[in-house]
């Protein structure tokens, strides 16, 4: 008898906890396994040859038969090691370790496994990838030498990001060059040729293909309210049937059930893909779609139609 | 052609322009080996530990910069790089940097370096997979990863200190893992057992004779080792078995250079399990088989 969805995650994402009210709104039996008591409290036990029947993880006292679900959706993150105490860290880096070994084995669907998708961990070869499979994606550089930079740098606008899955807000080199660049040095950086245009996001859920475009007045839409004035959401008719099928392929193709591609399309109508994020944020963009997004990954999680 | 023949200058196929670029510890004695015997050969190249030293330059669509490092002040373009040896990518930072900036920095240039190995023309033993994030497992994802493909792989249970020190209370003297740090330990052994930490414990004893396989592109060698007791040769009955498996999970993995380590239980007629894996020189490994892996890499980078 299954016991629905083990959600697992921070009850302070609000990735989690769209995810738990889109759970609650349909009435899908859950579970909810909070990282921050696992990490603090809780403990596994797993075995390689009994499979995911032997695999039971307690957390404030509460213990979760991982087989007895019929979908996992997690967003398992470690925290930053230093917002954990020194004595604390190690248990936290065990657990953490032992979950995603679990994660990484089971049987039951889950959105997504650890490690799908973990080209993102490297924009640069994401990029790549992306390019092999058809997609157009800008001009880059990642570089930790100066005169590099500058050489990119003359033939047109310029912003910087994260080469890594770390976060980073997207911005143009303009605005601290003089001040930054003294520091190249010591980390290379992302930098990509800015495209003018729309964002457009695209989600794939399985077998699913959703579309919203953003327009903004930011480089980054999602830091509008500090770096520009305004972000409007809406759902996107205009993707190529192409484009959307070329995401579905990519992400069928690293294994990645849910993931979310960032597009920006200039004013000759070229798609640029910019990344696949393999553990996307889709709380904003399901609600412009009135929970489309939301409905289907329940629909994969609980293996059934809702 | 004999092991010393393969390190005769071969200018037709390794140009004085050309470098060799080892990514591993100054620690690894065969890493250490092949820099030596190439320098002694005229060869330029490069043994780098941490990757966060050297400044890197990856273009991606770019016509006017180059793919290319600058190793203590050296600039060398990935253009006329020979072959480049992956067995480990460290990318520590530099003492400037305060913990948080520390770990950004270790990520980026891990993800800069990820990006050039991944795409870099020349050729690239251990080149990261595109298919299979090797170089982020750890050992137990890697024992999965062998069990999904059907590899003969040992049991392991991931447990508190609870059932540990209830095994050791039974006597067991089993291999298990502590994964906080990926240390392994003797379940007998004085290893302190903390409470709070998971541990995985792997069903081999550890007196267990193991059977090890080395790959160096075609080349496997094998050899039986038991700690106390030193290398055996290998019985042939299980030879073709091991290289089979082993070759299963390193194409798997994309490694063309690795070693691969078998529990062997040789009164049993049980067929070797895969235990774990390295990509740089385990403690055990013999001077003569050294020798020869050195032999071997040698002819593969300058191939």
């Amino acid at each position: 008898m299954s016991k629905g969805i083990l959600i697992i995650g921070y009850i302070g994402d609000s990735t989690i906890r769209h995810v738990l009210e889109i759970t609650q709104a349909a009435d899908v039996e859950f579970s909810f396994l909070h990282l921050g008591d696992y990490y603090s409290n809780g403990y596994l036990r797993h075995s390689s040859s009994g499979e995911s029947r032997r695999t039971m993880v307690r957390a404030a006292g509460v213990s979760y038969r991982i087989s007895e679900f019929s979908g996992i959706y997690q967003r398992l993150l470690l925290p930053n090691p230093s917002h954990v105490g020194k004595y604390q860290w190690p248990k936290t880096m065990s657990r953490f370790v032992g979950l995603s070994a679990v994660l990484q084995s089971t049987q039951v669907n889950t959105i997504n496994r650890p490690l799908c998708g973990w080209e993102n961990m490297s924009k640069p070869l994401q990029s790549y990838f992306l390019r092999q499979k058809g997609f157009t994606v800008p001009l880059s550089l990642t570089t930790s030498i100066v005169s590099d930079y500058k050489k990119f740098r003359q033939h047109g606008e310029t912003i910087y990001k994260s080469n890594s899955g770390v976060r980073s807000i997207v911005d143009n080199v303009e605005k601290v060059e003089n001040e930054r660049l003294q520091f190249l040095e010591n980390c290379p950086v992302l930098f990509q040729r800015r495209i003018v245009g729309k964002d457009v996001r695209i989600h794939v859920v399985e077998d699913s293909v959703f579309a919203v475009e953003i327009e903004s007045d930011a480089i980054d839409y999602r830091y509008y309210r500090t770096k520009g004035t305004y972000s409007h959401m809406r759902a996107c008719e205009s993707a190529p049937q192409w484009i959307m099928d070329l995401c579905r392929s990519y992400a069928q193709e690293r294994g990645v059930v849910l993931a979310g591609f960032d597009f920006k399309v200039d004013d000759l109508g070229n798609w640029y893909c910019l990344e696949m994020n393999p553990s996307p944020g889709f709380e904003s963009y399901d609600v412009v779609l009135e929970g489309r997004i939301g409905k289907r990954v329940l629909e994969f999680l609980l293996g059934q139609s809702l | 052609m004999s092991a010393r023949d393969l390190l005769e200058p071969s200018p037709q196929l390794l140009t004085r322009t050309q470098f060799i670029l080892l990514l591993g510890s100054p620690y690894d004695y065969v890493l250490l080996q092949t820099r030596d015997r190439l320098i002694s050969n005229d060869v330029r190249v490069y043994l780098v530990q941490n990757v966060a030293l050297v400044n890197i330059s990856a273009p991606f669509g770019v016509d006017d910069v180059e793919a290319k490092i600058v190793i203590e002040g050296e600039s060398l373009s990935i253009r006329t790089a020979k072959a480049i040896l992956v067995s480990q990518v460290m990318a520590g930072t530099k003492d400037l940097m305060d913990g948080s900036d520390a770990h950004y920095v270790e990520q980026e240039v891990f993800a800069s370096w990820l990006a050039l190995l991944s795409m870099a023309p020349c050729r690239i033993i251990n080149r990261p997979s595109a298919r299979v994030p090797v170089m982020l497992y750890n050992s137990i994802q890697l024992r999965s990863f062998a069990r999904s493909l059907g590899v003969p792989t040992v049991d392991e249970e991931i447990c508190s200190k609870r059932e540990l020190v209830r095994r050791k209370q039974r006597g067991e003297n089993l291999v298990c893992l502590d994964l906080s740090n990926q240390q392994p330990f003797c379940l007998v052994d004085d290893y302190r057992i903390e409470g709070g930490r998971l541990y995985s414990i792997i069903e081999v004893t550890c007196d267990a004779t193991y059977a090890i396989t080395v790959r160096i592109a075609e080349e496997f060698l094998s050899f039986l080792y038991k700690p106390s007791q030193g290398i055996f040769r290998m019985p042939d009955a299980f030879q073709n078995q091991l290289k089979d498996s082993s070759r299963t999970l390193l194409d798997a993995l994309n490694l063309s250079f690795a070693y691969c380590v078998h529990a062997f239980q040789p009164f049993q007629q049980k067929v070797p399990e895969f235990t774990r894996l390295y990509t740089e020189t385990p403690p055990f490994l013999p001077m003569n088989v050294t020798d020869t892996v050195v032999d071997k890499l040698i002819d593969e980078l300058k191939r």
